[in-house]
């Protein structure tokens, strides 16, 4: 069974999202920030991170640097999830490091094109 | 000093006249005593020579010389002429009588007694004769000495003869001070009236006061030279101003106005009341502002306008150097131009802050929506649900869907430059727009007219592009649905040499005078709540000025309006220039 991780400080759109992951077919593991997230996949092996980009306590494109020190393979596991508008530094960022880009409120089709 | 001059002429006059008078009485009066005293001498000398020749002939007489004494005889006569010449009338017979002797004497036998008896006649007549005639001599030079002049006589006639003398000079004098007067007369008109000076007016001793004049002349002809030039700058600068400035009297009446005044509110308007003639060209300003500007004595500033225009006006009191009122001075600033960029500033502002605003809210709508949007899809199709059920919550994801497409134009509109500029042709975006929109707008029953004649292209987001239409049109489908009897959308493209130009028509009511100009402001919307964003029409705004475009309303003749969209047209060439470069 393939793994994801969902990191968001809101718990409703954890929640949303994991069930359509699992929906999917996924194992899900939930977390409310990134520190705790980066903390998580250290521990464990995903196959896909979904992190959002505002939290209180890390951005998601800080997230993604943390992670990118921990192991350079898990750029290509991790999916921006926003809601918000990325200011073109940001998305310039997350582009060069060629990061998909899941936008809020999100559809099973989104999810689905966003992996395949 | 004319008139001085005349009477002292006169009296000049009159004195000389009588001076020459006097002088030639006196005159006459002394060749009298000459005439006098000379014929007293010539009859003296003609006596003495007679008597001379009588003493003469009786000597000879005596010595028988007879030629000698015939002679004599003849010379007598001769001398006796010049006395008959003043005694030879009748009444002088003495000296016809000593004639009628020389003739008696001529005629006697010379040696005979009668011959010594008419000479010793001869000589007791001249004896007689001569006494007579020494009287007759002192009689006429008594008489000329009565003729001859006093001392005083001789001191006044040379006084008189001064006298004159000085008459004629003063005379003299007077014509050419008279002379110099007029010229003087003459200097002050040409002074006055900008002539050259006359040149009787630099002749010797009055060339001083040519010269004075000379100067004089120049001296204001600077003077007028200085006034004229100030009060030509003075004038240049009161109409170069853009500023309308009018001054008026205490009681309101306009005294002058500036070329700005005039281009405004027309010509003639001396003596018109100014507070009337502002307020017959904006009539729903406050009236008699310069009245009591100048009852208050204190300046005044306020904004009054018409539907076209607005003028910022400051009206000040008119002060003399006394510092006491005199009338009031209207200065007008047009500030419709301002106003308008004001305006749009402001309508900019409410953009930007708009942007900030969704931006800010976007991330915050967007987690609550992704769990309406999540869970309602994943429930509408749950079998497990009642059919009723999953249609209904099928209506709950399709609307959460429809908020968040709202939010991403929203977030779009945000955006301050157009993401991705292409070439693109207008036509191509109307119909692939229309190519979503025309089925529901020909099941309303609308007549759809298209005129796509453009034949070139522009630089711009094809998305952004699409999107305005699909705002346009919806908007126009909305109006004619509402309002419209006659149910028409006319689209139409066209081009000229710099600009792409796209309209949308519709039959739809048209927008009310109060709409029209605030139509493209964020949230401004005459449609009920809940059917619309208000934002349609304001993003439409964004993305065509973000293209360097224009858009703008009006209502057409067919009951509807009309949006006219014009962007620039995109060139080939000056992309390859680019590019070269």
């Amino acid at each position: 069974m393939k793994r994801a991780i969902v990191i968001d400080d809101d718990t409703d759109v954890r929640e949303v999202l994991s069930m359509y992951l699992e929906m999917m077919g996924f194992s899900v593991d939930t977390l409310r920030g990134g520190r705790l997230g980066i903390e998580k996949i250290k521990e464990c092996e995903y196959d896909y991170i979904f992190c959002d980009l505002k939290m209180p306590d890390m951005k998601g494109d800080e997230v993604l640097r943390e992670l990118e020190r921990v192991d350079k393979g898990l750029i290509s596991r991790f999916i921006l999830v926003t809601g918000a508008m990325i200011d073109e530094k940001t998305e310039g960022f997350f582009h060069s490091k060629g990061v998909r880009i899941l936008k809020k409120p999100f559809t099973l089709n989104d999810i689905e094109s966003i992996l395949h | 000093m004319r008139k001085y001059l005349n009477l002292q002429m006169a009296i000049f006059i009159i004195i000389s006249v009588l001076g020459v008078s006097i002088s030639f009485y006196y005159m006459h009066k002394e060749l009298d005593y000459i005439d006098l005293l000379s014929q007293a001498m010539e009859s003296l000398r003609a006596r003495t020579e007679l008597k001379t020749e009588i003493e003469a002939l009786t000597r000879v007489s005596t010595l028988d010389r007879k030629e000698e004494a015939l002679s004599l005889i003849s010379r007598m006569e001769d001398s006796l002429k010049v006395c008959t010449g003043c005694h030879g009338k009748g009444h002088h017979s003495s000296v016809a009588e000593i004639k009628n002797v020389i003739l008696d004497l001529k005629d006697r036998s010379f040696g005979s007694a009668q011959y010594y008896k008419t000479l010793e006649r001869l000589v007791s007549l001249y004896e007689e004769a001569s006494q007579r005639g020494d009287m007759l001599i002192n009689k006429r030079i008594a008489r000329a000495e009565a003729l001859s002049l006093t001392l005083w006589e001789i001191f006044s006639a040379i006084l008189l003869g001064l006298l004159f003398v000085l008459v004629l000079f003063s005379l003299y004098l007077n014509r050419r001070a008279k002379r110099h007067m007029e010229g003087i007369l003459e200097a002050v008109t040409a002074l006055t009236e900008e002539e050259d000076l006359p040149d009787a007016l630099f002749q010797d001793e009055f060339r001083k006061i040519g010269d004075a004049f000379k100067n004089l002349q120049q001296e204001l002809r600077i003077k007028e030279e200085k006034l004229r030039n100030w009060a030509d700058n003075w004038q240049l600068t009161f109409d170069t101003v853009e500023e309308m400035i009018a001054l008026s009297d205490l009681e309101g009446r306009i005294l002058m106005y500036n070329r700005a005044f005039r281009d405004r509110f027309g010509d003639s308007l001396e003596g018109q009341d100014i507070d009337e003639l502002i307020g017959r060209h904006f009539p729903d300003n406050r009236k008699s502002l310069i009245r009591e500007c100048i009852r208050t004595e204190k300046t005044h500033k306020e904004e009054i306008g018409n539907s076209e225009q607005t003028i910022e006006i400051s009206i000040y009191p008119l002060k003399n150097r006394e510092g006491k009122t005199v009338g009031g001075i209207w200065i007008g600033h047009d500030i419709t131009v301002q106003k308008e960029l004001e305006q749009r500033a402001l309508h900019s502002e409410k953009m930007v802050a708009l942007g900030e605003l969704v931006a800010g809210i976007a991330h915050e709508i967007n987690n609550p929506l992704s769990v309406v949007v999540g869970y309602s899809e994943m429930l509408y199709s749950d079998s497990a649900l009642p059919r009723q059920y999953q249609r209904r919550l099928e209506k709950v994801y399709q609307s959460a869907l429809r908020a968040s497409n709202i939010i991403k134009v929203l977030l779009e509109f945000s955006r301050k430059k157009p993401a991705r500029l292409i070439p693109c042709d207008i036509n191509e975006q109307i119909n692939r727009t229309l190519g979503i929109m025309e089925y529901e707008i020909r099941a309303d029953g609308i007549e759809l007219n298209k005129e796509l004649s453009s034949e070139r292209l522009i630089l711009a987001d094809p998305i952004q592009i699409g999107q305005i239409f699909v705002n346009l049109i919806k908007n126009a489908h909305d109006a004619v649905i509402e309002n419209g009897s006659t149910k028409e959308i006319h689209i139409k493209t066209f081009h000229d040499r710099d600009y792409v130009y796209a309209q949308v028509a519709d039959t739809g009511g048209g927008i009310s005078k109060k709409h029209l100009h605030r139509i493209f402001e964020p949230f401004y919307t005459t449609k009920d709540v809940g059917v619309g964003t208000g934002l349609g029409l304001s993003i439409t705004y964004s993305i065509v000025k973000a293209h360097g475009g224009d858009i703008e309303v009006e209502n057409n003749n067919r009951g509807g309006a009309t949006f006219k969209l014009r962007f620039p047209q995109y060139r080939e060439e000056v992309r390859e220039d680019i590019d070269e470069s």
